[in-house]
């Protein structure tokens, strides 16, 4: 046997002793009582002893327990101590001093960390707040561009429509254009034919005038005839050759003039012809009917592609208008998600009180050795600080990590759900 | 024409979010940073068509402020709803006993805040 077990041994042995004594004086005493009363009064004694050792014996038991429990620590605390040498002893003192200072020294360190936090919280809401005006500034610029597409579609269509209303227009000058320019070429037919029908009537008079001229061929041989049977008359036919003369010389011009009617009227004919001709063939050149087709195709294809190309805007804006409703959801999704921005800095701020609460109880222990009659009492515990916490937290999620991490049973909310309407 | 909603929070991005997503969801918001700011632009003649507050914050909390709207008798019918990382079943009775129209839990998603708030504000 161990000389610490040895005096365990004493310790309680003397312990022991006490309770003994304790106990057997009672007895005496009850018993002494019990001689000098007499049998009759027993039953009274018996209940007075009854009552001391509640009042005397288990009291003393109690005490005589807890005065064996600090004697084992103090026994135990005094043999390890007694045991080091002067180096241990030494060591184990500066190693004392040294954690009382670094406790002291945590207080620093924690304030440190207090405005890391409280640093980074602030950092935090002002990056979220600049994030937030960012969403809005994209959003109101998104907005801006869904009404200016909105307006130019809205332009698109007036352009649209005003064109189709144009083209619409066209066709129908188009149609009465048309329209003018048939009754124009048939009177211009008819002007062809009568200027054709008036050079006919011009080569027709060609013939009269060849009989013009062989009616003045023949007058001329008349005359020469007359003249010469004039001649033969002597004076008598003098007058009368004369006259032959006359007549004949008038035929001569007759054919010459004859002649030259004909050539100017065949000359004039063939001009008429030869013109009428080459307005004829301008005319039909310049009515081809194949442009105006092609102009109305044309316009027909532009109003079309008119139409498509408004259809089209339609359906992009269209598009534009569900992808914008989209992004009007997610940004409003997105806000709601910022809300974890005020529930971290809650649960951070709660964390910083608990670091200041450390850190204050800290301070407590390092001074408490030098605390006169401070011994083992503390004004609190971290025990007693953590449990306090639970009291304290506001959120559910809060409780939920401090009971996973230091154990105990959840309170809970009664399974209320997180939106309720009364 | 667009409702009005009064939000009361001390956080700047909590006000910040929720005017961005009211606002979105095509409401016309006004903002106080506690109650008692709330409670002078009620007097001032703000007449919100639904309150949306926090609870626990500087100079006057939310439950004290919804018990002093409800007290002044041009606001004790609209709707008002909390808004709070509080999930404390006594103050959520309490906040029901003042007044309260519906208690909700940060964080709610913004789909489901636009859905609550149109539940309890026919015609928004």
């Amino acid at each position: 046997m161990t000389g610490r077990e040895l005096r365990l041994r004493n310790i309680k042995r003397r312990l022991f002793i006490h309770v003994a004594i304790e106990l057997l004086c009672n007895v005496i005493v009850c018993v002494a009582l019990s001689l000098l009363q007499g049998p009759v009064f027993a039953p009274v004694w018996i209940r007075i002893a009854g009552v001391l050792a509640l009042l005397n014996f288990v009291p003393m038991l109690i005490i005589e327990c807890l005065t064996w429990r600090g004697a084992k620590h103090a026994v135990l605390d005094m043999w390890a101590f007694g045991q080091m040498n002067f180096d241990e002893v030494s060591r184990e003192l500066a190693v004392r001093s040294a954690i009382q200072v670094d406790i002291k020294d945590s207080q620093p360190y924690i304030d440190v960390m207090h405005e890391q936090i409280g640093g980074s919280l602030a950092e935090s809401e002002r990056e979220v707040t600049a994030l937030i005006e960012q969403l809005n500034l994209l959003n109101d610029q998104s907005s801006a561009q869904m009404e200016r597409i909105v307006q130019s579609v809205e332009s698109g269509k007036a352009l649209t429509e005003v064109t189709a209303s144009r083209v619409e227009h066209n066709n129908q000058l188009i149609v009465r254009l048309e329209s003018r320019l048939g009754e124009q070429d048939s009177e211009m037919r008819e002007n062809f034919e009568q200027i054709r029908m008036l050079a006919d009537d011009v080569k027709a008079l060609t013939p009269i005038i060849e009989v013009i001229a062989n009616i003045a061929s023949q007058t001329n041989l008349l005359a020469l005839n007359a003249e010469i049977e004039a001649a033969r008359a002597g004076d008598t036919g003098r007058a009368f050759a004369v006259v032959a003369n006359e007549v004949r010389q008038l035929a001569r011009r007759s054919t010459s003039t004859a002649a030259d009617i004909a050539g100017k009227l065949n000359t004039t004919a063939g001009k008429v012809t030869g013109k009428m001709a080459e307005a004829q063939k301008k005319f039909e050149e310049r009515h081809d009917r194949g442009d105006l087709q092609k102009l109305v195709v044309g316009l027909m294809e532009m109003q079309q592609e008119f139409t498509n190309s408004s259809e089209l805007q339609l359906n992009v804006i269209s598009d534009v208008e569900v992808g914008h409703q989209q992004s009007v959801e997610c940004l409003v999704e997105a806000m709601g998600h910022i809300q974890f921005q005020d529930v971290m800095r809650q649960r951070m701020e709660h964390v910083q009180g608990a670091q200041l609460e450390m850190r204050d109880h800290l301070l407590e222990l390092s001074e408490a050795r030098d605390r006169p009659g401070s011994d083992d009492l503390f004004e609190t515990t971290f025990k007693a600080l953590l449990e306090s916490h639970l009291d304290t937290y506001r959120m559910a999620s809060q409780t939920v990590t401090h009971l996973s991490v230091a154990g105990g049973a959840s309170q809970g909310d009664d399974g209320r759900p997180a939106i309720e309407l009364f | 024409m667009a409702k009005t909603i009064l939000i009361v929070d001390d956080s700047a991005t909590m006000l910040m979010s929720l005017k961005s997503a009211l606002s979105l969801g095509g409401f016309q918001v006004e903002t106080a940073t506690n109650g008692q700011v709330a409670l002078d632009k009620l007097t001032a003649g703000l007449k919100p068509n639904l309150i949306l507050t926090d609870i626990n914050m500087p100079v006057m909390g939310g439950l004290e402020m919804i018990g002093k709207v409800r007290a002044m008798p041009s606001c004790r019918f609209f709707p008002i709803l909390t808004l709070t990382t509080e999930s404390e079943t006594a103050k959520r009775d309490e906040g029901r006993r003042l007044g309260a129209t519906g208690w909700l839990v940060k964080p709610v998603s913004g789909a489901d805040l636009l859905k609550v708030i149109k539940q309890v504000l026919p015609g928004a």
